[in-house]
């Protein structure tokens, strides 16, 4: 008979504090055109920006909630801050950033990390990045890594407009359609051709506003030959309203090129996070997604590939963890459009505590993708039956030229394993941690080795008390 | 005068844009029986025909409560409206009432030996016909179910099936359903069954015939230990159009549910597959599996699959598979090397693929029916009407162009 498991929440002390935000800039709660045009007189928008987001607030407006997915009753945009700022600027140094606001990144590692590993942090504070660097000799390669609002204005604009909401257009989705009209922040990455960036880039978003909204923009264009590894992560205090993050993400990988995009999330439990990332892959070239939902209290999130050119090639590999209250949809979408194509997933899932896990995907090979590949594996962990994991996989195969695989498992931690492992003197507690970090083993280590520690910490943590 | 009802509704919905959560139908249905028809009961099996309604309260009497979902991936449900679930859904049980047609209810109970009922309805070009029938099987009886609708090859026409079977303890069901109509026709499949303690039912089902097909099964495992193992073939080319939805829900401890589904599309085919295993809270013990391996011929088929798991139940095992291609060139390239072109490869590894479904109806004249169907369909130099068989199979396998 199977045993019961009692679960310990996470302990979420690390993230989970706040600053004072009575001196910071604040809009009024709710989304109307008089809003969104003071957003664009806030960010100094050309013309063509504050047309598309008011256009994108008229589409916002008719688009319905999606009818299918967790459920997002409790968040009402009349009651969100779209556009929170702290009272300062974008800083080049640490030093200059305001005590406070430095001292939430340096509890969450940042700086320390940007010394030790990364080749240039960008952070973002609630609506506002706060602190951009990135090291000289990438920067001498030709590398641009800026906030998307510089990037706007300066010497990138005609890029920018050329692809900015180009993959994510505002009709995609009611919440496409709500970046679109209040989206702040965020960074810009261009790698020139040719360039290969050893280290990561990474930014690193905090929401610490109550009842705000995170509405940051991703612009990532890796040219013909280049290489990039890029990291993201995320956190936020928890409150008693419900916060929103619906971001967006646009990653356009040139012929030949190479993108690695990874994912930390941690937000707190009270947010809701609709996020929405998709890549676009010439001829030969490589996308790679590497993704840990372990935060928020629902997640829409589903990175989306289009495998545009010839022989091009995407990785997905994610895993979600959803605890009490929490209810995590997550999955990927390959678009299949280019001959020899290959896509591969692999998706793990973990639900406790009376957490919901649903993994959602499609896999579309169109006519024109002769020769086309693709693998799915998924797997689901289910710790109690207060819990609840559902795979929702589609396929839609319009050639005859392709070789499709799908798998799924889903189950519970084997009796079996633990005996073994209780008999070799283990403890049944430590049994079980050992089996579910040995689930999510192909996520972390994919991941580069801290980023693989604070999954491995944080699962730990959702499994203590066992 | 045709309407239009929504069948096969897909239990937690996903993305508008795939066009999967359910099928659209626009149809006639008549309260016709169909005007050729044998029906064989076995000795000792009592019928009533009883009103679409009446026997719907009947049913309700009758069968086990059946649970509707408390929740659809984060939603409040979104569809589960029947008190005895079916795999095409209330529209289409509702379509059939106001049609006004009639069901038959069968009792049987406890025999010595196996019971067999034996439905074969062949229908006329232009014929419009509903079958209707609840079977009630009795405790530790055990019974086989044959359903056979045929056709002129050529013929059109609409033909609206439903079979529900209230399975009570230890009783065993063998249902096959073989579909052969000509190319003209609509065809409407709906199964429902609920198992009480130990009961298990097997399914046979053929899918190789009409112009649009929609099919939808549903069993649920209320009881311990009841069980539900299916074997489905399809072949779909020309024109046709496939929407098949099984959904098994496992209810009751140590279920057991094992669904396998093998098809073939050529030409231009377009078939829609969903298939559900979903453990509810209770169902402790219980395994489901389901796999789909289907066989793409032609460049202009469309194939879209829906393999779903719903789990609210910690000890239970659930998985699902889905093999989606051409040919194996290993395959082809042994076969040549034996003097085996790739046309006539290609006919060997659909006969094989759907003989082996074939082979498990269990009645000799249909499987024979069955096996000669797709003969016909694959091999147009044993089709009676080669020169002009509208169902030509493509020898050249990918080009959409007829032999």
């Amino acid at each position: 008979m199977a045993n019961t498991q009692d679960i310990a929440d996470v302990d979420r002390s690390l993230y989970d504090f706040r600053d004072d935000e009575s001196d910071f800039y604040r809009l009024d709660e709710g989304l109307t055109e008089e809003i969104v045009s003071r957003i664009s007189d806030e960010k100094h928008d050309p013309d063509w920006m504050r047309e598309f987001r008011l256009k994108s607030l008229r589409l916002y407006e008719q688009i319905p909630v999606p009818n299918w997915g967790p459920p997002v009753d409790g968040l009402d945009m009349d009651h969100i801050a779209t556009y929170v700022r702290a009272n300062t600027g974008m800083k080049g140094t640490w030093e200059e950033v305001p005590d406070d606001i430095k001292n939430t990144f340096e509890k969450l590692g940042i700086p320390q990390a940007e010394r030790e590993s990364l080749a240039g942090v960008g952070a973002q504070y609630d609506s506002e990045l706060v602190y951009h660097n990135v090291r000289q000799e990438v920067a001498d390669q030709g590398v641009v890594y800026t906030d998307l609002e510089s990037a706007l204005t300066g010497e990138y604009a005609e890029m920018v407009r050329e692809h900015f909401m180009k993959l994510v257009p505002p009709t995609d989705h009611k919440f496409a359609a709500l970046h679109g009209a209040v989206w702040s922040g965020g960074s810009f990455v261009y790698v020139p051709k040719g360039v290969t960036v050893e280290i990561p880039l990474q930014s690193y978003f905090r929401l610490n506003a109550r009842g705000a909204g995170q509405f940051e923009h991703t612009l990532i264009i890796v040219d013909e030959g280049a290489d990039l590894h890029f990291i993201e992560g995320c956190s936020a205090p928890k409150y008693n309203v419900a916060n929103l993050h619906a971001g967006c993400v646009e990653l356009y990988v040139g012929r030949n090129a190479r993108l690695r995009y990874s994912t930390i999330e941690n937000w707190s439990k009270n947010m809701y996070n609709l996020n929405t990332k998709r890549a676009l892959v010439e001829e030969g070239a490589t996308m790679e997604w590497v993704s840990g939902s372990f935060g928020s209290h629902t997640s829409y999130l589903y990175p989306t590939t289009i495998l545009k050119g010839d022989n091009s090639h995407c990785e997905f590999t994610g895993i979600t963890f959803a605890g009490a209250g929490q209810n995590l949809d997550t999955g990927a979408r390959m678009v299949h459009l280019g001959k020899n194509t290959s896509s591969y997933i692999n998706s793990k899932s973990i639900s406790k505590s009376g957490g919901i896990s649903t993994y959602r995907s499609s896999i579309e090979v169109a006519k024109t993708a002769s020769g086309a590949k693709s693998s799915v594996s998924c797997g689901s962990l289910m710790l109690d039956s207060e819990s609840r994991s559902d795979t929702i996989p589609a396929m839609d195969i319009r050639t005859a030229d392709a070789d499709i695989g799908h798998e799924a498992k889903i189950g519970r931690i084997g009796d079996d394993a633990v005996f073994y492992l209780m008999s070799r003197g283990i403890s049944e507690e430590e049994a079980r941690a050992m089996i579910v970090s040995g689930f999510a083993n192909p996520v972390s280590k994919e991941l580069p080795l801290e980023y693989a520690a604070e999954m491995n910490n944080l699962i730990r943590l959702e499994m203590e008390g066992m | 005068m045709a309407q239009t009802f929504k069948v096969g509704h897909l239990p937690s919905i996903t993305w508008n844009r795939l066009h999967l959560n359910e099928a659209s139908v626009e149809t006639a249905l008549s309260g016709n029986l169909p005007g050729s028809r044998y029906l064989s009961l076995p000795q000792g099996a009592s019928v009533r025909t009883l009103s679409f309604a009446q026997a719907l309260a009947e049913l309700e009497k009758t069968a086990p409560v059946q649970e509707q979902e408390k929740y659809v991936a984060g939603k409040a449900p979104v569809y589960h409206p029947q008190k005895f679930g079916t795999g095409l859904g209330a529209d289409y049980e509702q379509a059939m009432q106001d049609a006004g047609v009639p069901v038959e209810w069968i009792e049987i109970g406890p025999a010595e030996q196996e019971q067999t009922i034996t439905c074969r309805m062949t229908l006329q070009d232009g014929e419009s016909a509903s079958c209707a029938q609840i079977l009630h099987v009795g405790e530790n009886a055990q019974v086989t179910a044959l359903y056979v609708s045929e056709s002129a090859e050529d013929a059109a026409g609409v033909l609206a099936l439903s079979v529900r079977a209230v399975l009570e303890k230890g009783a065993s069901l063998k249902l096959a359903l073989v579909q052969l109509l000509g190319s003209g026709f609509t065809a409407l499949s709906d199964v429902g069954l609920s198992a009480a303690d130990g009961a298990g039912a097997e399914l046979i089902q053929m899918e190789l015939g009409a112009d649009r097909s929609y099919v939808g099964v549903q069993p649920e495992l209320i009881g311990k230990e009841a069980s539900f193992d299916s074997a489905m073939g399809y072949l779909a080319n020309g024109e046709q159009r496939l929407d098949i939805n099984y959904n098994a829900v496992q209810r009751g401890r140590q279920t057991r549910c094992a669904m396998t589904f093998d098809g073939v599309l050529g030409d231009r085919a377009q078939k829609v597959f969903r298939g559900t295993i979903d453990f509810r809270n209770g169902s402790s013990g219980s395994k489901g599996e389901e796999q789909e391996n289907v066989l793409l011929l032609s460049n202009d088929v469309e194939n879209r699959t829906m393999p779903v798991i719903l789990c609210e139940e910690e000890d239970v095992e659930g998985s699902h598979g889905a093999t989606i291609g051409r040919l194996d060139e290993q395959v082809l390239f042994y076969l040549a090397t034996r003097g085996i072109d790739a046309a006539e490869a290609q006919k060997m590894m659909v006969r094989a693929r759907l003989g082996a479904v074939a082979r498990r109806i269990p009645d000799e004249a249909a499987r024979h029916r069955a096996q000669d169907y797709i003969d016909r369909k694959v091999n147009c130099d044993t089709c009676v009407r080669a020169a002009d068989c509208p169902q030509a199979w493509n020898e050249k396998g990918s080009t959409g162009e007829k032999s």
